[in-house]
């Protein structure tokens, strides 16, 4: 005979079996079945256009809210709505409505471990996007505000879908919310593209490309970044007190007697936990009303959360290189890798022009918003200023123009026309732009040292013209003089170039 | 709870739990739950399964002759096993959800939700059809799992025939939301037409089909989304394959080549083997 000793399993802490529970929830959740197929959405697009971005960590990190948040709203909003159906799916209510503990702790446990899942599978891609931006980046971190921004955008995606399967259980309910929270997004979306992320279209992740320079220059004012985790963390609080409070899901009811588990304490926890989030979110949407584009740093600032520092110069000790007999071309060290590009860009055209009055000393890259707008109406990428003339340059051009031709030809022109009419244009009394294109002469000369070397000619008809023909003069003249010897042609600038800025010379006088 | 067990008498034929609970005698061949219902008695013989041709196969000429005494309706065996069939499918609530698609789509057409011309135009009517082939993957759930496999012999053309119904209900709501927004004059109208509607619903239920099979029919709406998603991908970075044919021009051919690729594997395949079945009818476990 054995005698067998029977030891009572010891109560588990309230704490340890909540992380018990939640444990377990993150075993058996379903969103397992989303992550082989976020996985292959954030390779096929998120992956692939951040490796196209150049390497800086404020326009690479944009793929984090603006690509990858978007393909995670929909999973984490359908499972969450599909786990928040769960007990209604599987006529578990009745038999759920004996336990101990009340329906609030028991379905915080299951959004848990859903969310759990959809955390981690978005870190997972942040991680990868900026071990990826590391190795190529020469400056600079990673911004983290965005990755804390669509963590808690995705707490609050997360809360209001569970809530809502708890609430309308059903079939058809993760799919319709899951759709139905990707449209609400995109329309956020949309509205921000529109406004340019100013006022309530702030409250949207999901928004406009930045620039390529910002947050090099100037830092990154978190200002939108904290206003949009105070808007989502009062959705989630909110959607998490609502479950609470609702008796439609086992909750303790708004008023009226305690018939559930959990009593008095239940429902003012609940209640106090809605009522902060409400606040919460009305803050956040009332600071986002007030959002406004900066137009030091280009950025969007909140003025009640705006610190004046981050409107201050970042040091750096610029990167530079000899383009052509002295002539120094210098980039920020964010763009240490576009140097060389900057510099076969601008070595032969400030070879053709070397020693003419006007032509610039050096090339030294600015920040976006520091170019004159009557620049950026051109779609310029610099302008020649100062004395001695110093040529000023954004590198915005390295992502919209990814032909490397077409970057290369941006600088060269800019500096041929600055050179030999001068303005790019003028602001009209109707405020309407009106471009200065040169004589026929002056455009003759423009195109006859693009073409020599080896570019496009200047747009005539506008930055925005679809079809631009130039006239036949000005193209015999332009071929006539390309075909000159570079020194020739350079002794026929240095001899002609003050008649031809005062428009003294005709096409046909052109050698 | 057997009637044995409660004491009574147990006849052939009859449903006994049912006959338990109304505390009414059974008579063999008799529908307790109709009759018990209406208060009537019950009369030996009198259903289709016993009179019928091939040993209680029951006819189309049977269900015209109600018994005695029944009040039924003159309705064939095959439109009752139909309405059967959709309502354990949920059909009306399916067709309700598929409206509710139409009128979001008038909605986001009238009241000017999209993000402008072009590729952006086509995001929110992308999303809607992706919900639609969702939500018609996601009807295809049955309730009975293999109890009704063992039994329904028609099953294969009531799966295949509710399919391309749901896809012509929700092409046709698709198609009344674009109807009611159309305004050319205020620039109102759905870029590309219902071509692109009917095509890229029809590929996308394919795919919905085919993770019914994988996944089961509850979850299958992630196959539909997560291609939604692909798509929109595409359309915004102008990346232009065949495989992707919701980016594709109306009446392109590699387009409608693939989607209805897709739809015939998917509605085959759907047609044969059904949806995944779990004892749970839950997924299992990660």
């Amino acid at each position: 005979m054995t005698a067998v000793t029977v030891r009572e399993a010891r109560p588990a802490r309230p704490r340890l079996l909540a992380v018990r529970i939640v444990w377990i929830e993150a075993r058996h959740s379903a969103f397992v079945w989303a992550i082989p197929l976020l996985a292959v959405l954030f390779i096929y697009d998120p992956l692939r256009t951040a490796s196209e971005y150049p390497a800086l960590w404020t326009l690479r990190a944009s793929v984090v809210l603006n690509k990858f948040w978007p393909v995670c709203v929909p999973f984490a909003a359908g499972f969450s709505a599909w786990a928040g159906s769960r007990e209604s799916r599987r006529d578990l209510d009745d038999l759920l409505g004996s336990t101990a503990r009340p329906a609030w702790t028991r379905q915080l446990c299951s959004l848990a471990g859903t969310l759990a899942w959809v955390l981690a599978t978005f870190a997972a891609g942040v991680v990868v996007l900026y071990v990826r931006t590391a190795q190529a980046a020469t400056w600079g971190g990673p911004p983290i505000w965005p990755v804390a921004a669509g963590a808690v955008a995705l707490t609050a995606i997360c809360a209001l879908a569970f809530t809502l399967g708890a609430l309308f259980p059903g079939r058809f309910t993760a799919p319709i919310v899951a759709v139905g929270i990707s449209m609400l997004v995109l329309v956020m979306f949309s509205r921000a593209v529109s406004q340019g992320g100013v006022s309530v279209a702030a409250l949207s992740p999901d928004g406009i490309v930045p620039a390529n320079d910002q947050g090099v220059f100037y830092p990154v004012a978190p200002d939108v970044s904290v206003v949009q985790v105070m808007f989502f963390a009062g959705c989630a609080l909110g959607a998490a007190g609502l479950l609470g409070l609702s008796p439609r899901t086992g909750g303790a009811g708004w008023r009226g007697p305690l018939e559930s588990a959990g009593g008095a304490r239940l429902r003012a926890a609940a209640a106090v936990i809605f009522a902060a989030g409400i606040a919460l979110a009305v803050a956040g949407f009332g600071l986002a009303a007030t959002a406004r584009a900066s137009s030091v740093t280009g950025g969007i600032e909140v003025p009640a959360l705006h610190d004046p520092a981050s409107d201050r110069l970042i040091r750096y000790t610029p990167v530079c290189a000899d383009a052509s007999a002295g002539f120094q071309v210098c980039v920020h060290p964010a763009f240490k890798g576009y140097l060389s590009q900057a510099v076969n860009s601008l070595g032969p055209v400030i070879a053709e022009l070397s020693g003419l009055p006007g032509v610039p000393v050096r090339a030294a890259q600015i920040p976006g918003p520091a170019l004159p707008s009557i620049v950026q109406q051109v779609n310029g990428n610099g302008v020649v200023s100062g004395s001695p003339p110093v040529f000023e340059f954004t590198m915005d051009a390295i992502t919209l123009m990814p032909d490397a031709a077409q970057f290369r030809d941006g600088f060269r022109q800019d500096i041929v026309h600055t050179v030999i009419v001068g303005s790019v244009g003028q602001m009209a009394a109707s405020g309407a732009f009106q471009p200065d294109t040169g004589t026929p002469a002056q455009q003759a000369i423009e195109d006859g040292l693009l073409k020599a070397i080896g570019s496009q000619q200047y747009p005539v008809c506008g930055p925005y013209a679809l079809r631009c023909t130039q006239q036949p003069q000005v193209t015999v003249a332009a071929a006539r003089f390309a075909a000159l010897p570079a020194a020739t042609r350079h002794a026929w600038l240095a001899a002609n170039l003050a008649a031809l800025k005062a428009g003294r010379i005709t096409p046909a006088r052109i050698p | 709870m057997s009637a044995a067990r409660e004491g009574q008498p147990h006849h052939p034929g009859t449903d006994p739990v049912s006959a338990a609970r109304e505390g009414q005698p059974h008579h063999p061949g008799t529908d307790p739950v109709s009759a018990a219902r209406e208060g009537q008695p019950h009369h030996p013989g009198a259903t289709p399964r016993e009179r019928g041709p091939g040993g209680g196969r029951p006819g189309p000429a049977d269900t015209h002759q109600p018994p005695p005494g029944r009040a039924t309706r003159p309705v064939s065996w095959a439109v009752r096993l139909a309405w059967l069939h959709l309502r354990s499918r949920r059909i009306p609530a399916a067709l309700v959800a598929l409206l509710a698609c139409g009128a979001a789509l008038w909605a986001s057409l009238h009241y000017h939700w999209w993000l402008g011309t072009g590729n952006a135009a086509d995001e929110l009517p992308m999303i809607l059809q992706g919900c639609a082939a969702g939500i018609i993957a996601v009807t295809m759930h049955s309730p009975f799992g293999e109890p009704e496999r063992a039994t329904g012999r028609w099953l294969p053309l009531l799966r295949a025939s509710l399919v391309l119904a749901l896809c012509g209900a929700a092409i046709g709501f698709f198609a009344l939301g674009a109807a009611a927004a159309y305004d050319p004059r205020a620039g109102v109208y759905l870029a590309g037409g219902i071509l692109p509607v009917a095509r890229n619903l029809l590929g996308l239920t394919g795919i919905g089909l085919i993770f019914c099979l994988v996944a089961g029919a509850l979850i299958a709406w992630i196959g539909p989304l997560a291609f939604t998603a692909i798509s929109q991908f595409a359309l915004i970075a102008n990346y232009s394959e065949p495989l992707t044919w919701p980016t594709r021009p109306p009446t392109d051919r590699g387009g409608w080549i693939a989607a209805m690729v897709v739809l015939a594997v998917g509605l085959i395949a759907f047609t044969i083997r059904g949806a995944r079945i779990r004892p749970s009818g839950e997924l299992p476990a990660a």
